[in-house]
């Protein structure tokens, strides 16, 4: 059973319900705010890094043309090496109307059934593609028109024409028409011939052995690399590498995160405002009140605790509106985010010390906006 | 009903002066822009046990500096106050609330009841903030000190419920809540009719009969005179009643009425 203190907090909260209901909102969209940015940060980020490194990506893709799968084997024995793979990378168009074209970005992987590096997954349909069939990434089914078992009009570099037939999608972490209008398509050896384009690799991809590999380790590397190459008779006109560990996305992704929780943030820091100048109000209304209790024999100590615990029940109200509504907020975001990127999402949880986090700003915030009006009454 | 085993609190302390309370040449001197102001001039005042003084003055005499400096609610400017053994001029605001909480009960003029506590959470709260008795005795307690005012069939509701005398008597009852063996009281009959005063300073008088010292401040004369002993302030300077005198040297400052209807308030 409450002590009479307490019973008299939990009363003055609703003597003024519009007062308390307003506050209580404030911080909720602040905690809102923060909480779903929170959530989705950790959960994307999770997301992404999980998607990410089930492709096993390589760290460095070095440009190049022609080249063979001997040359691929040496690149492999270069020094810090751990794996290479060539992948045959060429430009299609792809008619989308009667006068419509779109670039579609072709892929011929050296071997569909052993795959070692940046890894593409069969979605639907069928596996590996047979001679003049192609699989569409799948985003790019809808982006191209298609639809599977259809036929596809594609224009080669070399001004072939030809009509493939759509047997499947796959999902490929590094394509997406989402963020580019740029398609991709996979096809075999005996398709590239019948597309009558050069059956070279143009990409190769290396892994870099250890753990925790660095960003310099990498640079090292792909140098080495780009002179095997040279040694061997294919120049290279470079090479791009990622962060290592990070999503290719990240640089795109961090910066609206960051944005996100600024305005997370000064949302709160409005919400703290409120809270100082409607703590403020109490206090002045509440002078007489506080005389009294202190006149029959409330401590100081326990005249700021009833306060502050007054603020801390906004805070714990506005918590238990923030926090679900955050989170599924957070939940629709990392969902909308996924098909952005086109990465899968595993349905991974925020860690506790988000909603933690969520309960100490909740709780914090309005304690803090209330202590300096609190202490001075 | 028994009501004296409501009240423990009147064993006194063995340390400092002799008397229950004693100032010793308190003054009180507030600062203002228009120069220093002296609500009290070096005040001497023994009270023993069980007495029932009433304080009288005109507006601005002293009398409530006199019950703040008594209270800790205000310190003096200079001297001594002695409460119960407990040097009171030495406290710190947080010893000065413990000590008030257990030592004294306070009776306003406009009753300071908390608005949004039903009239018997107003008299737990003192016990609240003391942790006096155990959390489940408290309303028990609560509830017979709302017998000993007859409020028992109102224990529930708001103050705002409630008449001013009834208030009042919740105020009386909330003051006893720690049973403390000082009660001050503020002119707690000056906003009630003369009925309701009569009823409420018959209580008191139950009160001291039950052991407890009372120093009410009043403006009433009459109902002053029913005081054991009557204190007179005029410009912060007691004038009369600074000592008690003996019954023996026939020279009692206000006499006791000793009519007191042994009917009390609910019982």
């Amino acid at each position: 059973m409450l002590g009479p203190r307490w019973r008299k907090v939990w009363r003055d909260l609703w003597t003024h319900p519009t007062r308390t209901v307003l506050v209580v909102l404030s911080i909720a969209v602040g905690v809102f705010g923060l909480g779903m940015i929170l959530s989705m940060s950790s959960m994307l980020t999770s997301e992404m890094t999980q998607s990410y490194a089930a492709t096993n990506p390589a760290h460095a893709n070095v440009w190049t043309w022609g080249v063979d799968d001997e040359m691929v084997a040496a690149c492999a024995r270069v020094p810090g090496v751990e794996a290479a793979e060539g992948r045959i990378r060429f430009n299609l168009k792809v008619q989308v109307g009667p006068d419509q074209w779109k670039s579609l970005g072709g892929f011929c992987l050296a071997d569909y059934d052993d795959m070692r590096l940046s890894k593409v997954w069969p979605e639907e349909g069928a596996w590996p593609p047979g001679k003049g069939e192609m699989l569409l990434e799948r985003t790019a089914l809808t982006w191209a028109g298609a639809e599977i078992g259809e036929m596809i009009t594609v224009e080669c570099p070399n001004g072939v024409v030809r009509q493939l037939r759509v047997t499947g999608t796959v999902h490929d972490v590094n394509q997406s028409t989402t963020w580019s209008d740029y398609g991709a398509g996979y096809v075999s050896r005996d398709t590239l011939a019948y597309l009558g384009m050069e059956p070279g690799y143009g990409q190769i991809m290396i892994r870099v052995a250890g753990e925790n590999v660095t960003a310099d380790q990498v640079a090292t590397v792909a140098d080495a690399v780009v002179e095997r190459l040279d040694e061997g008779g294919f120049p290279s006109w470079g090479y791009w590498a990622p962060e290592p560990g990070g999503h290719p996305s990240d640089p795109i992704v961090e910066p609206v995160i960051t944005m996100m929780t600024a305005l997370g943030a000064l949302s709160l820091g409005l919400a703290g405002f409120l809270v100082y100048n409607t703590v403020s109000a109490v206090m002045t209304q509440q002078m007489r009140q506080v005389a009294i209790l202190k006149a029959v024999g409330a401590r100081r100590r326990q005249v700021l605790g009833l306060y502050l615990v007054m603020v801390a029940i906004y805070g714990l109200l506005a918590l238990l509106i923030a926090l679900p509504l955050g989170t599924w907020a957070a939940d629709q975001g990392v969902r909308y985010m996924a098909g952005f990127l086109n990465i899968g999402i595993s349905g991974i949880r925020p860690p506790l010390r988000v909603y933690g986090l969520q309960a100490l700003i909740a709780l914090g915030t309005p304690v803090l906006a209330a202590l300096l009006p609190v202490l001075g009454g | 009903m028994d009501f004296a085993r409501l009240f423990n609190g009147t064993e006194t302390a063995s340390r400092g002066p002799d008397h229950l309370i004693t100032l010793s040449q308190v003054a009180k001197v507030y600062a203002s822009e228009a120069g220093e102001f002296v609500a009290l001039r070096d005040v001497d005042l023994e009270i023993d046990t069980g007495e029932f003084v009433t304080v009288v003055g005109k507006s601005g005499s002293g009398k409530s500096t006199l019950l703040n400096m008594l209270s800790g609610i205000d310190h003096p400017t200079s001297g001594e106050v002695w409460v119960n053994g407990t040097a009171v001029h030495t406290l710190n605001e947080n010893q000065m609330a413990t000590w008030r909480g257990k030592s004294l009960g306070i009776v306003f003029q406009f009753f300071q009841l908390l608005p949004t506590l039903t009239v018997v959470e107003n008299i737990m709260l003192p016990m609240d903030f003391a942790g006096y008795l155990p959390r489940r005795k408290r309303r028990e307690r609560a509830l017979e000190l709302l017998a000993l005012v007859a409020l028992c069939d109102q224990a529930d509701k708001l103050p705002s419920e409630l008449s001013g005398g009834q208030q009042q008597r919740v105020a009386i009852a909330r003051a006893l809540a720690n049973d403390p063996c000082i009660l001050l009281a503020d002119e707690p009959t000056g906003n009630l009719d003369s009925r309701t005063a009569d009823y409420t300073f018959r209580l008191f008088e139950r009160l001291v009969e039950d052991g407890k010292t009372i120093l009410m401040v009043t403006h009433d004369r009459d109902l002053a005179r029913r005081g054991t002993r009557t204190i007179r302030l005029a410009d912060g300077a007691i004038v009369d009643g600074a000592v008690r005198a003996s019954r023996e040297d026939g020279n009692v400052v206000g006499l006791p009425q000793m009519e007191r209807e042994v009917s009390y308030v609910g019982a």
